[in-house]
């Protein structure tokens, strides 16, 4: 087990650096890059000011507290962004379509680590490092106090939603085993989570539960920022941990089901 | 004129044939417009200013609509010029500026076409209708071409970079998460502050959404659309003129070998 974790961080290692070499190939692009995810922040931060140039709270929530949310929403985008979004991108484009996958398949590694993390993003990686100023900003102007138990539930809810989160996407990703174009899939999830900046709860209950099952974009930023306030309670928190076993165990199976139906020839 | 006629038709072929993708590339931004509706009309509810919601509807069911002519790709044009497939156009009796522009014109048209016919009866039904006075209705056409054919040179100044630094996609993006930001397709520009919108009558950003939008609603009377059609052409006709300058310096310099 010890030595397959060494073995992975190892893979990992050396796959960032030629990432890095890559990024820096085209330096221009690489720097507009890194400033992108800041422009399209700007855009997000804008919304919300003008939202609050109409109002005092929104579903609930002063300013600071969505700005709190906002901050967390960028950062985990960030990361997400940065670690594997891309990859199932590009793997629903051109993975399966291409015959790309076969060289995957013939190392001896995961393949699910391989499509999920062969090529991080490092342009973006600035974008959530530069994000957690503003965040610790907000959080120093927010009012209520954290508590350590509401601490620890946030802890909890942010590896729960990591999870569900990354799971529900590679769930996605693989339907690209049975549709011969389907970037769009991924490219709706990604528009879609412009919105995990708001408290999800202010729209209507069928939305509400479909931005948070269907595309769980809710745990991005709302569930965490929930119990970050101490808002949230034991049988939300219980009902979370549930669904992220549950899309752990599905993603698996989809995957197992998919990966033992694909066939390739000549690619 | 055959050959590009021709190009439509399978730029429009091309486009339907994969109808589940050509379904969730159209509606996904629609769908989102439609959070940003639902979200002010929550703000509408806690705000103690007066906020008008049937406008706010009507403004973004035309903002879901307009919204793909701004806002379109031209990474295949972009992997031409790196990968060199741009040379076919080059030793062909074919302008690569009007295949282009006719391409990705198809699919925008045809996008925006099949939004209208789909989310004008959804709003119907919960109510919403325009009302558009005949002039009006032919004015909002006449800014739809402009609008495409504007963004389209402006988009292929940023991607003729790439005979000169290969990857410039983060710079195509960029231009359009501005252009998405300040053209009032997420926050309509009378939210915003008053200096702006005194601004933002001689940038090339409102009249892309904002404007037409407006003229849609019936908000503007003909002198103040006539205005902001005359700032759309002027913009318009300056990206296309950089466009080509740029794309004349590119492919005077340009060299492939054993493509």
């Amino acid at each position: 087990m010890k030595q397959q974790v060494f073995k992975y961080l190892r893979v990992y290692g050396q796959i960032s650096e030629l990432a890095i070499k890559t990024l820096l190939e085209y330096r221009l692009n690489a720097v507009v890059q890194a400033s992108f995810g800041f422009v399209y922040f700007a855009g997000l931060f804008i919304i919300l000011q003008t939202v609050f140039a109409k109002t005092n709270s929104l579903g609930g929530w002063n300013k600071a507290e969505l700005m709190v949310m906002l901050g967390l929403t960028s950062v985990n985008w960030g990361f997400i962004e940065t670690f594997y979004f891309g990859n199932l991108r590009r793997f629903m484009m051109v993975g399966v379509a291409n015959g790309t996958l076969d060289s995957v398949l013939t190392k001896p590694v995961s393949p699910q680590f391989l499509i999920s993390f062969s090529q991080p993003n490092m342009g973006f990686v600035a974008h959530p490092l530069g994000l957690m100023l503003f965040l610790i900003y907000w959080l120093w102007q927010v009012e209520d106090s954290i508590t350590l138990s509401s601490l620890l539930s946030f802890l909890v809810v942010m590896i729960a939603s990591s999870i569900i989160v990354y799971t529900v996407f590679l769930s996605y990703a693989a339907l690209a085993f049975y549709l011969t174009k389907s970037s769009q899939t991924i490219r709706a999830l990604q528009t879609l989570a412009d919105h995990a900046q708001y408290p999800t709860a202010i729209y209507p209950f069928p939305i509400f539960i479909g931005l948070s099952i269907v595309v769980p974009i809710a745990f991005i930023g709302y569930f965490p920022t929930v119990f970050l306030f101490g808002r949230g309670n034991s049988l939300l928190l219980s009902l979370i941990v549930s669904f992220a076993v549950i899309t752990y165990l599905f993603s698996k199976i989809i995957w197992r089901i998919s990966l033992r139906r694909y066939t390739s020839v000549s690619s | 004129m055959a050959k590009y006629w021709l190009v439509f038709k399978l730029s429009l072929l091309q486009l339907l044939e994969y109808r589940l993708d050509l379904f969730l590339g159209t509606f996904r931004y629609a769908a989102s417009i439609m959070l940003l509706a639902l979200l002010w009309m929550a703000v509408a509810k806690e705000s103690t200013a007066f906020i008008d919601t049937r406008y706010l509807l009507q403004y973004y069911v035309a903002a879901a609509i307009l919204y793909g002519l701004s806002n379109f790709h031209l990474d295949e044009v972009e992997e031409d010029i790196r990968l060199g497939y741009i040379s076919k156009y080059l030793v062909k009796p074919i302008s690569p500026f009007l295949f282009y522009f006719i391409n990705s014109g198809t699919k925008t048209f045809a996008e925006v076409v099949i939004k209208a016919f789909v989310m004008i009866p959804i709003a119907a039904l919960l109510g919403v209708s325009f009302g558009t006075s005949l002039a009006n209705l032919f004015i909002f056409f006449c800014f739809m071409p402009v609008i495409f054919f504007g963004m389209f040179s402006l988009y292929l100044v940023a991607t003729s970079l790439a005979f000169w630094f290969t990857s410039v996609d983060s710079i195509r993006l960029s231009i359009m998460f501005v252009f998405r930001f300040l053209s009032g397709i997420f926050i309509p520009i009378l939210f915003m502050p008053e200096w702006f919108q005194y601004i933002s009558r001689w940038l090339p950003f409102t009249p892309v959404a904002f404007t037409p939008i407006q003229v849609l609603l019936n908000k503007l009377d003909f002198s103040q659309s006539l205005l902001a059609f005359g700032v759309l052409l002027f913009w318009s006709l300056l990206f296309f003129a950089l466009q080509q300058f740029l794309w004349r310096k590119a492919t005077h310099s340009y060299e492939a070998t054993g493509i």
